[in-house]
């Protein structure tokens, strides 16, 4: 091999060596949720496209109208392939740059993520391979089938990362309001401020029971229960605890500032 | 023939250069990341070091049941923490819909 031969060869190692961890570094957790979202509209629109295909093919069943069902569908099925991929990617990358979560947790997510990922590689090639409107509804199903299989297990685990978080979350409220009230009760005149404070512990304790909620839903999150809607309502649990320490939060506020004015 | 090696030259040294920076950021964010970032985790938002460098920030008195913990919170922890449960998302997944 000549000197230009190698060096070009050099030259091209060289140039991938500093491409790949720009390519690495440039999607972070909130890129991927991005392009999730983006995933999920192409996904929707493609499913339309679909339904407006055999519309057309219903009122004029031509061998053109029946070809466009059956390509709409492949296309509304990498689609939708493409959306529980881009979630995974998202869910894969969201617990890998919290420092917080649980190792088991982080684990879990990441290697079901990894099969998971293999097994819409292999979706795809059933659906590149569909050639007529019988094979295109058994691969629609087939899909339909594995979709609950694809999320169900990184949907549960994300859920509990959630719960983990939230619960840090209720855990740090209920430090800073058990601080106050020590400061406060070696106050004067001090009713008003523990009334806020009061307010604040309830909407804690609410907080950790609807925390809780979310974690027995989660615990349901599996193929043969309705993954996505215990998934659905464990994160409903959440919103609403999320509501209770964001009161919660604004009585403490009250109280520091009480506290600040007062001492 | 000048030109690759010149070329190559470059690469190596952005290389060279990226590599270093990325090892230099990872003393400068050391322990006081997870503080800046989540605050709120464990009781690092209450710590005693972090209240030594917040001013403005409710002390308690040596009458606290333990006597020698200086625990204190600040405005700016307080704003922190409401940012982040702001911050809190929980998404559902999308479904199929029916063919």
């Amino acid at each position: 091999m000549d000197l230009k031969k190698k060096s070009f060869i050099t030259l091209i190692v060289l140039m991938m060596m500093l491409l790949q961890p720009m390519t690495v570094y440039a999607l972070s957790a909130s890129d991927a949720k991005q392009a999730w979202y983006d995933a999920k509209q192409e996904s929707v629109e493609a499913q339309a496209e679909h339904r407006d295909a055999k519309v057309e093919w219903a009122a004029d069943k031509t061998d053109e109208n029946n070809q466009k069902v059956i390509d709409t569908g492949k296309y509304a099925l990498h689609a939708s392939l493409n959306e529980v991929e881009a979630w995974l990617i998202w869910k894969d990358l969201e617990v890998e740059e919290n420092p917080e979560i649980p190792n088991d947790l982080k684990e879990n997510i990441q290697e079901d993520v990894d099969v998971n990922l293999g097994k819409i590689d292999a979706l795809r090639v059933e659906v590149d391979g569909v050639e007529n409107r019988f094979e295109l509804g058994v691969v629609f199903l087939k899909i339909v089938g594995n979709y609950f299989e694809l999320v169900s297990d990184v949907a549960r685990n994300s859920g509990f990362v959630w719960v983990h978080i939230a619960n840090e979350k209720a855990d740090t409220l209920d430090e800073y309001e058990t601080t106050l009230r020590t400061v406060v009760e070696g106050m004067e005149n001090n009713e008003a401020i523990l009334e806020k404070l009061d307010l604040a512990r309830s909407d804690i304790e609410d907080a950790k029971e609807n925390i809780n909620n979310a974690n027995g839903e989660y615990g349901q999150v599996h193929i043969q229960e309705k993954p996505l809607i215990k998934f659905s309502n464990g994160n409903n649990y959440l919103r609403i605890a999320r509501g209770n320490m964001i009161s919660a939060h604004g009585y403490l506020n009250e109280a520091y500032g009480l506290i600040v004015r007062e001492g | 023939m000048k030109k690759m090696l010149i070329s190559i030259l470059i690469i190596a040294t952005i290389l060279f250069v990226s590599g270093c920076a990325q090892n230099g950021d990872v003393p400068e964010e050391g322990p006081n990341a997870g503080v800046l970032e989540d605050p709120s985790v464990g009781s690092g938002g209450m710590d005693g070091d972090m209240g030594a460098e917040v001013t403005g920030a409710i002390t308690e008195s040596e009458e606290t049941p333990n006597g020698s913990d200086n625990i204190t919170i600040s405005q700016e922890d307080l704003d922190r923490l409401k940012e982040e449960l702001e911050g809190l998302e929980f998404e559902d997944v999308g479904g199929l819909s029916g063919d």
